[in-house]
């Protein structure tokens, strides 16, 4: 009773989780410069670094370094690969700050709060009283007319016009 | 700024659907304006080039178009805090001329009182008085838009303008008759804040005739854009005429 309040339930699955998956990995009993390491103490090494003990990270780094004082030629694949996550890998001091599809969260997120004030800016525009009486191109044509009376434009052009023709044309009205 | 000004066509008296430029000016100080905004914009597009290259480098280190010496090097620290100095004062030097060359009013040979009220403004001509013996001063609200003529600018014609004369050398005295206002007409180069209590002036020479729209640019109320100001400016003749009507 006592053990399993000092050691809630959670920390007993985490242990259990942890010694299973380290469980197909042999204990390294063959150290020597000369004998490749087993091919299961290495295998997914990146997958399972994280869960291993300290005592088996430290056999293995041992055992790795043995291996290395042999010619690097001979060492396999897997072991370089291992040798190659230990001192580089992404774990301790080099684990990334922001873990995978951080971006894409981010990006989706921004999308998706334009997305949204275009759904508040179309539907508030969707409400809105009429246009005001100038909006119209015949209105915009007349300012045009009004200014170009009162030289308001000297050094170069000017034009007031921004919306769409409505009703009749003046142009196609004198047709 | 040059391929700008040839490829758009936003230039007015008065604003202009989707301008992207200053009005044209209808003043010494309004030119004076312009042209430092466009060296500054000058200066801001060199530091940006630079600045931008630099980053690249720092950023793109193996790359074929970064040169990776860039990232360090006492001479190179040196020259990149003296470039942005020398920058600062090439933009400060004349910013500040223009500033107190826009606050000297020298001589002026006739001065206009703008006092700006919720949400009007109303204007006074000190110099000259009417038949009754009172300085000539009106009132100027909006055209709402139910009483604009055909062609008549939205939010920007008044009922009265100010008229004045070309050539000559104006004053205006602005304050506020209740909150901050702003006296600010574009293309002469004002803005002016009219606050109560408080009398400050600036001159102008207007140097063409024509029509010059401002609006209110300090937030007054809930009427704030519905107070703008319209400056007509015409010959000598035409104003004494104009004063002879009032």
């Amino acid at each position: 009773m006592l053990r399993s309040i000092l050691r809630p339930n959670h920390i007993r699955l985490a242990t259990s989780a942890r010694l299973a998956s380290t469980a197909t990995a042999k204990p390294i009993t063959n150290i020597s410069p000369d004998t490749p390491l087993s091919v299961p103490s290495l295998r997914k090494l990146n997958t399972r670094w994280n869960t291993m003990t300290e005592v088996e990270k430290n056999e293995l780094i041992s055992a790795l370094s043995e291996r290395q004082k042999a010619d690097w030629k001979t060492l396999t694949p897997l072991e370089k690969q291992a040798a190659w996550y230990i001192s580089y890998g992404e774990w301790g001091p080099r684990t990334p700050i922001h873990p995978k599809g951080t971006v894409q969260k981010i990006v989706l997120g921004v999308l998706t709060g334009i997305a949204v004030s275009g759904l508040v800016f179309l539907s508030i525009r969707a409400v809105l009283p009429e246009k005001p009486k100038t909006m119209s191109q015949e209105w915009q044509q007349a300012s045009n007319e009004e200014l170009e009376k009162i030289n308001a434009e000297p050094f170069s052009g000017y034009n007031q016009i921004q919306s769409p023709i409505r009703g009749v044309h003046p142009s196609e009205d004198d047709e | 700024m040059l391929i700008m000004n040839n490829y758009n066509n936003m230039f007015n008296d008065v604003p202009t659907p989707w301008g992207m430029y200053l009005q044209d000016s209808a003043s010494p100080m309004a030119e004076g304006m312009l042209e430092v905004h466009d060296t500054v914009m000058f200066y801001l597009m060199m530091m940006l080039m630079l600045v931008g290259y630099l980053t690249y480098s720092m950023m793109k280190f193996n790359n074929k178009m970064s040169y990776k010496y860039l990232t360090h090097g006492s001479l190179l620290e040196f020259i990149w805090t003296l470039f942005p100095v020398m920058m600062l004062l090439l933009i400060a030097f004349p910013s500040f001329m223009l500033l107190y060359l826009t606050d000297d009013v020298i001589d002026p040979a006739m001065t206009i009182k703008c006092i700006g009220l919720q949400w009007y403004w109303s204007y006074e001509y000190s110099d000259f008085i009417n038949d009754n013996g009172e300085t000539i001063s009106f009132d100027s609200y909006m055209m709402p838009e139910e009483m604009l003529e055909f062609g008549q600018l939205r939010l920007l014609d008044v009922d009265s303008r100010v008229v004045v004369p070309i050539d000559t050398h104006i004053r205006f005295i602005v304050t506020g008759g209740d909150v901050i206002h702003s006296f600010t007409v574009p293309a002469l180069g004002f803005k002016v804040d009219a606050t109560p209590g408080r009398l400050l002036q600036i001159s102008t020479i207007i140097t063409r005739e024509g029509r010059f729209y401002g609006q209110c640019s300090e937030i007054c109320g809930v009427a704030h854009s519905e107070m703008p100001m319209t400056i007509e400016a015409v010959s000598l003749p035409k104003f004494l005429d104009w004063l002879n009507e009032q």
